[in-house]
């Protein structure tokens, strides 16, 4: 547990808004608190003020600690599921996400179906331009993220698509 | 007209023949300057008696009487005076829609401003996939092709910018009360005589291209409607009780169309915000917006530089840019 180390853990607390940050490794242990000191719904005489304090504690054991994860900031926030290979079709507008390009006809693409690139997969339509989204990549739709006249914002993910299929 | 030697003979003469309305050209002169035949300039004048132009035709001249009420080209291209808007003109007799064809020859890299017309459609869509009458001869069916450098979000826009344009062209032409009835329909007297269909091309930031069309009820009698729209439908000629021109109509709002796309490309709406207002059938009213299972409702306050409609209610005021909308009376 090097001082770049500690630094850089220092760093990572006062980007986030957590109050304290514990780690250890090899039986060393750190841990980094801080004061959010002021609120802005306050006087508003000062602002908010982030004070790290670090705290350093050897231990004695020669166990050595399993190394500790490092919460992630909201930020880095993982995926709920794994869709790290997945494709996203995305919203280039506020509007209202039409699934099919009328209400007597079918989806324009339905779940699992196999799409290829430039198909149109669904409509969104603002003061009535009607804006036919297409997919970027040829695969699968993994995952329907939208409902059928439903008001979506700009870049809002409406499909997954999976390029393997 | 386009194409044949025949035609662009007839263009020729037309174009020679019109500068003087109503004064005899000999043919004699013409066939000289022209370097033709006599019986070309016969064959030629038949050509444009067939599309509609009145001439007189004597053993020795020709008369330019009138032009044809027709959306040919040629009457649209003459004296247009735009730059842009028009430049190129596609006429068509009846087709399914103009906007698909338009869709497809922006596709093929047909340059911004090229129109598309035809005088009938016979699958003519509004919103969703809806068919919106079209019999022959009476309305004007246009689409014309856009490519703008904007971004995808600022396309809806477009659809109030030519509710502008063709409010003010209408007003020209009926002493009735032309409303705009946001976002996509023309109002005379409170029933819809013209929509707008505006259909986007984007890939990801960047548009590929922008189909803004539009039906005008121009010459529709009311038994010209089916039943079920003859008490929401209306046209000029309803309003105005006798025809009015379509050539004329259309190169009007062409004109407007091109001065406000102009502005529309500086700061959208921002310059033409007020008279939208002005023409806006919804402006004070209470309304409701459906768009799928969801409603809001409110007074309408304004309408912003994007097109948006603002909704107060509770004192909070919101923009809207989907949904169906009904006024709510109180």
């Amino acid at each position: 547990m090097n001082e770049k180390y500690i630094k850089k853990l220092i760093r990572l607390v006062e980007e986030s808004d957590i109050e304290s940050l514990e780690v250890s490794s090899w039986g060393r242990k750190v841990r980094i608190t801080q004061r959010l000191s002021a609120s802005s719904n306050g006087s508003g005489d000062s602002p908010a003020v982030l004070q790290p304090i670090v705290t350093a504690t050897s231990t004695t054991t020669s166990e050595p600690a399993p190394p500790a994860v490092v919460p992630p900031t909201p930020a880095e926030a993982p995926p709920v599921e794994d869709t790290g290979r997945q494709v996203a079709v995305k919203s280039p507008m506020v509007g209202t996400f039409y699934a099919a390009p009328s209400p007597e006809a079918n989806p324009y693409v339905s779940l699992n179906e196999k799409i290829t690139v430039g198909q149109v997969v669904c409509i969104v339509e603002a003061m009535k331009l009607m804006n036919e989204i297409e997919s970027e990549v040829s695969g699968r739709v993994a995952k329907i993220l939208v409902e059928n006249a439903q008001p979506v914002e700009f870049g809002q993910e409406l499909f997954l698509i999976d390029p393997a299929g | 007209m386009n194409n044949s030697h025949l035609e662009k003979l007839a263009d020729t003469i037309l174009s020679r023949i019109r500068r003087r309305p109503g004064r005899p050209v000999s043919i004699k002169s013409l066939s000289r300057s022209l370097k033709i035949e006599a019986g070309e300039i016969r064959a030629a004048l038949t050509v444009l008696k067939t599309l509609g132009y009145k001439i007189r035709h004597r053993k020795e001249t020709i008369t330019f009487v009138a032009a044809p009420d027709s959306l040919i080209d040629t009457e649209i291209a003459y004296q247009l005076a735009t730059k842009v808007i028009g430049r190129r003109i596609r006429a068509y007799r009846s087709v399914k829609s103009t906007n698909d064809i338009a869709a497809q020859m922006a596709q093929g890299g047909e340059p911004e401003g090229t129109i598309v017309t035809a005088e009938a459609q016979t699958a003519g869509r509004g919103r969703l996939g809806r068919v919106w009458h079209s019999p022959a001869g009476s309305g004007v069916y246009v689409s014309i092709i856009l490519k703008p450098s904007f971004k995808p979000d600022l396309a809806p826009g477009l659809a109030i910018m030519t509710a502008l344009a063709l409010a003010e062209a209408m007003t020209v032409f009926t002493k009735g009360e032309v409303k705009i009835k946001w976002p996509n329909d023309i109002l005379i007297g409170g029933r819809k005589a013209a929509g707008i269909l505006t259909e986007l091309s984007a890939e990801k930031n960047k548009v590929e291209h922008v189909i803004v069309g539009v039906g005008i009820n121009v010459n529709h009698r009311s038994e010209d409607f089916p039943a079920e729209l003859q008490k929401i439908a209306t046209s000029l000629r309803i309003a105005n009780r006798r025809k009015a021109s379509r050539i004329n109509l259309l190169k009007q709002f062409l004109r407007n169309f091109e001065k406000e796309y102009r502005r529309y490309q500086k700061g959208q709406l921002a310059t033409s915000r007020k008279r939208v207002l002005r023409f806006s059938s919804l402006l004070g009213e209470n309304v409701e917006l459906r768009f799928g299972n969801k409603t809001v409702s409110g007074r309408v306050v304004d309408i912003d530089a994007t097109g948006a409609l603002i909704i107060e209610k509770d004192g909070i005021r919101r923009p809207v840019t989907s949904g169906e909308v009904s006024v709510v009376k109180a």
